[in-house]
């Protein structure tokens, strides 16, 4: 199509939303336009695991550019939230506080948001999603209706129902119906996942025999049971959409080396093939623009070459997209960031009578808890899917009145996670150090020695993981820093994040489930708590410290509701107050729940996308 | 999802990415696929038998005798650890230490001993012992850890040329090749050469690995 010409749709993203929204309206004949920040994902994906084999800091950003080592979002184009920049520190100054470091930049008094995104190759962050995909529960979307926290979905499970059966044929899902059915997710009477269950590994299986039993707290639940049971994952058990079944390379996050993991460029290739999509690579949407109607008029872009960071050149190009209908797919935070900075430069608001836009920022921070298991039951971890099982039992329940819930993620990495295993305890016992607190004789080994002791340790490790509803509260929120700017001369976010007492009690619960958990299994525990001068995303409740994690799970910034005055969004993700624009991702969700959203996410999308071929 | 805790002290560096992303202080072993080794075999034989020491691993484990790529990891981190004339000197002294040691009868065990916490126990901070350490940690994470050598033991700057205080990932294929996870009777997280539903059962055992204990 030549420039200036109008599409059916222009999409803004390439992640799960963008991809797949542009799958399901190309099949249907549209002729849809994505506008994509980063690059094209590379073809061969061997050559591209180098970027992750090489990085010696390997976190879920490691395989993709701009290069998450080099701290300087001034001087990159399309930067993003690194964890380096959450973890790191230049002398006494924390690089997560330091505008200089870190992408974000934060109100006074704010928590650090521990969570990263993707905005530099197609696909987006999805690339990095571990692939678990629980469905919410009727509960969840009711958080404020009944347990009187948070917000209200303005749709029901059985609304979601039959888009989630889709999400999970597109993505390719695995698991058994009836061992769903135990953790209380409801299906249609002949529903079967698209793949058999993948195996619990080894661990997992002690862990079921274990700890299987009452729940592991004092609270009053809606199943009365702890059990373990396989996740749902968009991981292959068996080949699908002509790729390979799960080999176990423990690398779901951030990469999966053979793709057996589903990623947004699965779609986003079915789409290009329909021939009815296009992309443009390299090119940053900063702003929309309104006609003289108040419809959207188009969106502006600017294109950059340089992935570099520093990059010296920012800019190349600019241009404008039009279409018939437009989406934000962008991702939860840069969604919002293209509207507040559409609404800077125009003068006035866009898609922000609610002023909801950027509000409710939520995210899943995580308590982990890890030990040893008993020599004579080794978990021989490192190995399998990151996490190929949890407790789902425990997640919904009368306490939710009170505290906030969880969900429960066995993890098959051992301490890689919570410590940095194997090199932290590995370097431990060459330097005589105990940062891992696995070596507290501080002993220095070699030969056999460390051959045994090493052995033994990392064959013994796992971890549990505890996500932790965070309830959507109008005072989190994304505004847009009036200081800094990225390469592209962009302003950058301005975070004010806090956990709110429903969440902190949720950990508290954790920390006490966590405990029983260990007991039961038989466990040396080692769970730790650092301080906040060690570890920034540290916070108290009733005189104890946690340390949360981020999940990576980034909702709620441009919510769905049932009035243009409560919401952004109605539940088609059509905005109230532009019938020509969607916002669609994880933005629009009212409540977080306890499951990784991107299946919630993706279900949600497929009802948008009818919505728009509804209207084309 | 990466450990928050010690990230700081353990792994803060540069890393080493390919092509236009590379730092520019850091040398192009990631790109490498043929290492020059100016020294005899005999040398390079010398530095294996040492690792084997190191690690207690067997020096024809280490080095089988059938490598596909005809690249042995021994000439790999030699060349590595020889890369500067600072670097090269210092290897030759601690080889010159180790046939001193396996000459008066130290055993592989006792060699380790030596090499690694002198009589104390604690981390020795001869420039020997830099670079077994370094040598042993190349061999178990296929990591160059001259930047956390550096900044564990101070006293260990002068021994390693600037260029290489920095920790970088040898290359792709020695961070494949990693022992640590074998110690671990697994596979590098990212590379895995077992099949559907091997996590579920128990893995091989050390001694399918090589290693004996």
């Amino acid at each position: 199509m030549a420039k200036g010409e109008k599409y059916d749709v222009v999409i803004v993203g390439s992640g799960f939303a963008g991809a797949n929204l542009a799958l399901i309206l190309g099949r249907e004949g549209k002729r849809v336009l994505i506008i994509e920040s980063g690059d094209n994902f590379p073809s061969n994906r061997e050559d591209y695991m180098e970027n992750f084999y090489l990085n010696t800091f390997k976190s879920p950003n490691s395989p993709y550019s701009p290069d998450s080592n080099a701290l300087d979002p001034c001087h990159t184009n399309a930067p993003r939230p690194t964890i380096q920049a959450l973890v790191e520190a230049d002398g006494r100054v924390p690089d997560w506080n330091n505008p200089a470091k870190s992408y974000f930049t934060y109100t006074e008094g704010s928590l650090p948001f521990a969570s990263t995104y993707e905005r530099g190759v197609a696909g987006g962050t999805g690339n990095h999603w571990m692939g678990t995909c629980l469905r919410m529960g009727d509960e969840d979307l009711k958080l404020r209706r009944d347990f009187g926290h948070g917000l209200d979905w303005p749709i029901d499970y059985d609304y979601l129902e039959p888009f989630y059966g889709l999400a999970e044929h597109q993505i390719g899902v695995s698991a058994d119906v009836e061992e769903q059915k135990i953790v209380g997710t409801r299906f249609p009477a002949d529903y079967r996942y698209p793949m058999r269950g993948i195996p619990l590994s080894n661990w997992e299986k002690i862990a079921k025999a274990r700890v299987d039993g009452p729940p592991l707290t004092n609270e009053r639940y809606a199943i009365d049971r702890t059990v373990v049971t396989a996740t749902p994952a968009g991981r292959n058990s068996e080949p699908y959409q002509e790729r390979r079944v799960c080999h176990g390379n423990t690398n779901c996050t951030p990469v999966c080396p053979i793709q057996a993991k589903y990623d947004p460029t699965v779609s986003l290739d079915q789409a290009l093939a329909t021939g009815n999509v296009e992309i443009r690579y390299k090119s940053v949407v900063d702003y929309i623009i309104l006609d003289s109607s108040g419809r959207i008029g188009g969106v502006h872009y600017q294109t950059y070459e340089d992935i570099s960071v520093p990059a010296t050149p920012g800019q190349t190009g600019e241009g404008r997209a039009m279409g018939t209908i437009y989406v934000l797919a962008a991702h939860a935070v840069e969604n919002a960031k293209i509207l507040l900075h559409s609404a800077r430069i125009s003068g006035r608001p866009i898609a922000n009578s609610s002023d909801q836009v950027g509000r409710n920022l939520m995210d899943h921070p995580v308590y982990l808890a890890w030990g040893l298991l008993p020599p004579d039951a080794p978990a021989y971890g490192y190995r399998g899917p990151i996490s190929t099982s949890g407790i789902e039992t425990l997640r919904h329940g009368p306490f939710r009145r009170d505290r906030a819930a969880w969900r429960i993620e066995l993890g098959n990495a051992a301490w890689n996670w919570p410590v940095g295993d194997p090199y932290v305890t590995g370097l431990d016992y060459i330097y005589g150090t105990d940062n891992g607190a696995a070596n507290p004789r501080r002993a220095v080994h070699g030969n056999k020695d460390y051959v045994r002791v090493l052995n033994d340790i990392l064959t013994r490790q796992f971890r549990i993981g505890f996500l932790v509803e965070q309830d959507a509260e109008a005072r989190n929120r994304v505004r847009l820093s009036t200081r800094e700017v990225d390469n592209l001369g962009i302003p950058r976010p301005l975070i004010t994040y806090d956990l709110s007492d429903y969440t902190r009690a949720g950990f508290e619960k954790a920390r006490e489930a966590a405990r029983e958990f260990m007991a039961r299994i038989g466990a040396e525990d080692f769970t730790r708590t650092v301080s906040a001068a060690e570890n920034p995303t540290t916070f108290d409740y009733n005189g104890q410290s946690y340390n949360y994690s981020g999940a990576g799970h980034l909702c709620g910034t441009h919510v769905m509701g049932t009035t243009a005055r409560n919401s952004v969004v109605m539940h088609s993700q059509q905005s109230w107050d532009h019938d020509n624009l969607y916002i669609a991702g994880c933005g629009s969700m009212p409540s977080i729940g306890t499951e990784n959203p991107t299946l919630t996410m993706m279900a949600v999308n497929w009802a948008t996308a009818r919505d728009i071929i509804r209207r084309l | 999802m990466t450990g928050l805790h010690h990230r700081r002290s353990i792994l803060k560096s540069a890393g080493a990415l390919s092509g236009v992303l590379l730092a520019p202080a850091l040398p192009l072993w990631a790109l490498a696929d043929e290492v020059t080794v100016t020294a005899p075999q005999s040398e390079i034989d010398t530095y294996t038998q040492m690792s084997a020491a190191l690690l207690g691993i067997e020096a024809n484990v280490l080095v089988p005798e059938l490598i596909q790529d005809n690249l042995p990891l021994s000439e790999l981190y030699f060349s590595v650890a020889t890369a500067t004339p600072l670097g090269r000197e210092m290897v030759d002294r601690l080889l010159v230490y180790y046939r001193m040691l396996v000459d008066q009868g130290a055993s592989p065990a006792q060699v380790a001993r030596i090499l690694l916490s002198g009589s104390t126990g604690r981390p020795s901070l001869t420039m020997e012992s830099t670079y077994a350490r370094l040598t042993m940690m190349m061999w178990l994470y296929g990591i160059w850890y001259g930047g956390t050598e550096v900044s564990t033991l101070p006293t260990s700057e002068p021994y390693i040329d600037p260029a290489y205080r920095s920790d970088f990932i040898v290359s792709a294929r020695a961070y494949k090749n990693a022992w640590i996870w074998r110690i671990a009777q697994s596979h590098p997280m990212g590379f895995s050469n077992f099949a559907f539903g091997s996590w579920a059962e128990k893995p091989p055992t050390l001694g399918d690995y090589g290693i004996a204990l």
